[in-house]
């Protein structure tokens, strides 16, 4: 990836998202560098603000990692996260940005394939609109 | 509580068009709760607004305020005093008192609404307000067992059940 991509922003959850993304740094997994990691307590920590303020900052997509559904270790966090983000899809659209610019997605703490591929799979659908 | 509703942003930002620094002002009171004009979502409709005209290729400078009650003048120049003179117009996220309240004092600046108001309710559940007053000014409740007929009834009617009961019982 070269510089000029725009950045992706993931919230990753400290206990499964973050995990997996440290993970996959161990594992030498190789994925887009344009993506930046912020480290959440909790998928639930994030708000459709957290959602909005990266875009209006110039980030090209954003991604909402937490857990699988009926593992939160807050119980509900990941539910919370899921409807935040389809409200925050909603917003999206009646601005014009297309609302699949922002993604929630769950996993494990030893998913560390899936978290490259997510975050390839959201440079290809940027690139795709461009 | 009054329970209000955002407009869309199509029609918030066609009130808008020609200015170039706004003032969105939020009301912690009833419309904080109906979740229709908070602190909250001052930021979602400001971030909105700032994303819509970015897209555009417009500049827009958006402020934010919350004023803890927008229908008391004194809590509106105590919160926004310093405020208004640096902005070409007020967007105001309370209800229609709160709008007429900033109207009257901020005669010189142009204030618009960014919401409906709807009516007088109860939260029911979360997400969820029922009407239950009219502010008709002429209340009867004592001879109605706590129930208003006329803003609780689908036509408004008084002296039910109307045409359409259901054993003596209005269908609702």
């Amino acid at each position: 990836m070269t510089r000029e991509n725009k950045k992706i922003i993931a919230f990753c959850c400290a206990e499964s998202a973050y995990r997996a993304a440290d993970r996959a740094g161990r594992l030498r997994i190789r994925y887009p560098d344009n993506v930046r990691v912020i480290r959440i307590p909790c998928a639930g920590r994030v708000s459709v603000l957290h959602i909005l303020k990266a875009f209006e900052k110039g980030a090209a997509g954003v991604l909402v990692m937490g857990c699988q559904e009926g593992a939160c270790r807050h119980l509900t966090g990941n539910i919370r996260a899921k409807e935040r983000v389809k409200y925050a899809k909603d917003l999206l659209k009646e601005v014009g940005i297309n609302g699949q610019r922002v993604k929630m997605v769950n996993f494990g703490p030893d998913m560390a394939q899936k978290f490259a591929r997510e975050i390839e799979e959201m440079v290809e659908k940027i690139k795709e609109e461009k | 509580m009054i329970i209000a509703a955002r407009k869309s942003l199509e029609e918030i930002r066609n009130m808008l068009s020609g200015y170039k620094r706004i003032l969105v002002v939020g009301c912690g009171t009833c419309v904080t709760i109906c979740w229709a004009g908070g602190e909250k979502e001052v930021g979602i409709l400001s971030s909105q607004l700032r994303l819509a005209s970015s897209k555009d290729g417009n500049e827009l400078s958006v402020m934010e305020a919350v004023v803890e009650r927008q229908c008391e003048k004194e809590m509106v120049i105590e919160e926004l005093g310093d405020k208004v003179p640096g902005v070409e117009a007020i967007l105001s996220m309370g209800c229609g008192a709160g709008v007429q309240t900033m109207a009257e004092l901020f005669e010189e600046k142009p204030i618009f609404p960014a919401l409906n108001t709807t009516f007088i309710g109860m939260p029911e559940k979360e997400g969820l307000w029922l009407e239950m007053c009219g502010a008709c000014g002429d209340c009867f409740l004592d001879r109605t067992g706590g129930i208003c007929p006329v803003v609780r009834c689908a036509k408004g009617l008084l002296n039910g059940p109307c045409g359409g009961n259901l054993e003596t019982r209005c269908r609702k």
